[in-house]
């Protein structure tokens, strides 16, 4: 569990490298990908399917996005386009692609639906997080500013 | 003091491009450039923006002066968070007023020529990436250092090599993923290495389009529905081109029977 935080660290924070973040975020990031990352295992430890444990660990790693970004003051996708990273299911698409080449359809068929199905949900995930944060934002704006305008 | 109109809508469009290319969202560029056009005293300004391009129209309440058109083509994105985050900066100081026009234009010169990470800096978030990702994957301690050095040559492959022949961007990645691959299969059955798998996919994760990914579903929900399609798109198609370059060398491979 120790290796697999160090490793969802890690990762994290080669992508935050390549794509250029801004260095006084590097930390931030690489926590919050290493979370996503140890939720899916988790998750999946628990028992849950693949799709459902990406969405679980896309959810969690937007929301946390969203937050740095208030904090930090700068746009969520600084912080989520690297932390959503550790989850992409670039294994499984190497599996699936794998099982084709050797010619086992039925695995390939199997594996490939996983993964779609995991690519899916992590776009869900994010489009939930997001969302959250837009109805509490409009929620704020409607009920409380009208309140401090009195 | 009144400033020069089209020196505001050059500045705009500047930073606009800059986003685009560094890879921002669709409504974050959008609202960057008409908050600049604003804080600048330019009311009337609507913009367009797609990944390819940006178009942008400003009309004065001057019946004079007719309406002002600027396109911008894009080409060649490259993400770069930075410079996401020093706009989206600029801009909101420049509404704040804490900048003066000269400063932000300055500012926005300086960022368009500043270099990003060093290279070798770059080149070991490439390793981190290939050597975390097969730990991930049940990669033991020589798998992991063998795809240290798997995705090291993988990037300088694509950055010294395959990015100068400026090919498009399809190939490009093919030709890296293949090279990864051939290296994996190399390594593994030279000795360094126990399973050339977890090896493949962490130098495979090098290429993987994470930024597409993530602005697609932010921009159709955003409702710029034109360009999260056009990214989504991009992303399978990214994905495709990192599987068959994979694939083509497994099937190889494969085909000698799994031996070399």
């Amino acid at each position: 569990m120790i290796l697999q935080f160090f490793a969802g660290v890690g990762a994290t924070v080669g992508y935050a490298l390549i794509f250029n973040q801004p260095r006084r975020h590097l930390i931030v990031t690489g926590l919050i990908g290493a979370a996503g990352w140890l939720l899916y295992l988790l998750a999946v430890e628990l028992g849950n399917g693949d799709p459902f444990s990406s969405f679980l660990s896309a959810f969690l790693v937007t929301f946390l996005s969203q937050i740095a970004a208030r904090v930090f003051k700068d746009p969520v996708m600084v912080f989520c386009i690297p932390g959503i990273m550790p989850i992409v299911p670039g294994a499984g698409m190497y599996r699936t692609m794998r099982a084709f080449v050797t010619h086992e359809t039925a695995l390939a068929a199997a594996t490939g639906y996983n993964t779609i199905s995991m690519a899916g949900a992590i776009a869900l995930g994010l489009l939930a997080a997001t969302s959250l944060f837009q109805i509490m934002a409009a929620i704020r704006r409607t009920f409380f500013s009208r309140i401090e305008s009195k | 003091m009144k400033i020069d109109e089209k020196r505001i809508l050059l500045l705009a469009l500047k930073a606009g491009e800059l986003m685009l290319k560094s890879g921002g969202e669709t409504a974050r560029v959008e609202d960057t450039v008409v908050r600049i056009c604003k804080a600048c005293g330019v009311e009337d300004a609507d913009v367009f923006v797609m990944p390819t391009g940006l178009f942008l129209t400003v009309n004065s309440p001057d019946k004079n002066i007719s309406v002002q058109s600027y396109i911008r083509r894009i080409r060649g994105a490259r993400t770069d968070l930075e410079r996401i985050s020093q706009l989206n900066t600029l801009s909101r100081r420049l509404e704040n007023k804490e900048l003066s026009f000269e400063e932000a234009e300055a500012i926005a010169d300086g960022i368009s020529r500043e270099v990003q990470f060093a290279f070798p800096v770059r080149l070991l978030g490439a390793m981190m990436i290939s050597s975390c990702f097969t730990l991930m994957f049940n990669g033991g301690l020589t798998d992991f250092i063998t795809s240290l050095i798997v995705g090291a040559l993988t990037y300088l492959f694509q950055m010294k090599l395959v990015a100068r022949l400026q090919l498009n961007w399809f190939i490009e990645t093919f030709l890296c993923c293949a090279a990864a691959t051939i290296m994996a299969i190399l390594f593994t059955h030279v000795g360094l290495g126990l399973n050339f798998d977890p090896i493949i996919i962490g130098s495979l994760m090098i290429f993987f389009p994470g930024v597409m990914i993530t602005n697609a579903v932010r921009d159709i929900l955003a409702g710029d529905t034109v360009s999260g399609v056009s990214r989504a798109a991009d992303a399978v198609l990214t994905a495709l081109s990192i599987a068959m370059g994979a694939a083509a060398i497994m099937a190889v491979y494969s085909g000698m029977g799994g031996v070399l």
